[in-house]
């Protein structure tokens, strides 16, 4: 691994400066949010989108099947 | 020799669209002797200036998807351009060009999926237990593409635009009510139900 190599990870790296949100707590939740969804997101992601789908179908009282059938119509 | 049976055939082609014009007229008049007429026909040239008149409807439709696409895209890139100038940023409209078409990933899978799915099982679905099960998975996958989607769109602007957190949220927030506010128009103007974008 040469220098140059690491120069250049190192300048990607810093592309942007570190995200600061002011407050020591609402860092430390978004590093551990955001490092979770920076490698395979969907890990997370489809559970997540079940979870919801199945709580706001209970909560709500609509019809998956109906959502399912406009969004297929849709494209 | 060429060029003279080069204009004949022009001329045989303008003739017979002329016919075909003719024809169109008398068919609403006259139906009956017009279609006899039509039935004995041999030039096949006519043919070929109805199915071009045919084709022309679907080239239509299909230019006005392209065109909506296009059009959000472009603005797209020029919201994203005006946004990183308002921030005061050096903006690059070729990082903003990757950056957003590289978003694009997940809303062409769902597209594409949801073409597969429409003539794989056509809607609309049922309350039965398969089709809620198809449902759920369905609805759940179109979610899960969405926050990728968000994610993507959120790097996209956090990268080439350089931005911090807040910045990218604000702008972020920002593109999604002006997506759903030109999407809105497209809907009602019936240039699409969900925007490619």
């Amino acid at each position: 691994m040469n220098i140059s190599y690491l120069k250049n990870k190192y300048h990607e790296a810093f592309i942007v400066d570190p995200s600061d949100l002011g407050n020591p707590t609402l860092n430390k939740i978004y590093k551990r949010v955001s490092g979770n969804l920076k490698t395979m997101p969907f890990a997370y992601l489809v559970p997540v989108s079940i979870a919801i789908i199945f709580f706001v179908s209970l909560l709500f009282k609509f019809s998956i099947v109906r959502i399912a059938t406009l969004l297929q119509n849709g494209f | 020799m060429a060029s003279k049976r080069r204009s004949s055939t022009f001329s045989s082609a303008i003739a017979s669209l002329l016919i075909v014009l003719r024809r169109s007229i008398l068919l609403i008049f006259t139906p009956y002797k017009t279609m006899r007429k039509i039935s004995i026909e041999t030039d096949y040239m006519q043919l070929f200036w109805i199915g071009l008149f045919v084709l022309l409807y679907f080239l239509i439709v299909g230019i006005a998807k392209i065109l909506t696409f296009l059009v959000l895209f472009a603005g797209t890139i020029a919201i994203m351009y005006a946004v990183g100038r308002g921030w005061k940023k050096v903006v690059k409209v070729s990082s903003i060009l990757f950056a957003f078409c590289y978003s694009l990933l997940p809303t062409a899978i769902w597209f594409y999926l949801s073409l597969a799915l429409f003539y794989l099982l056509p809607p609309p679905r049922t309350p039965s237990l398969q089709g809620k099960i198809f449902s759920v998975l369905y609805v759940s996958f179109s979610l899960s593409l969405l926050f990728w989607k968000l994610i993507l769109t959120y790097l996209a602007i956090r990268f080439s635009l350089k931005l911090g957190f807040y910045s990218s949220m604000f702008t972020l927030i920002f593109y999604i009510l002006c997506i759903i506010t030109i999407s809105y128009f497209g809907f009602t103007l019936g240039l699409s139900k969900v925007p490619f974008i």
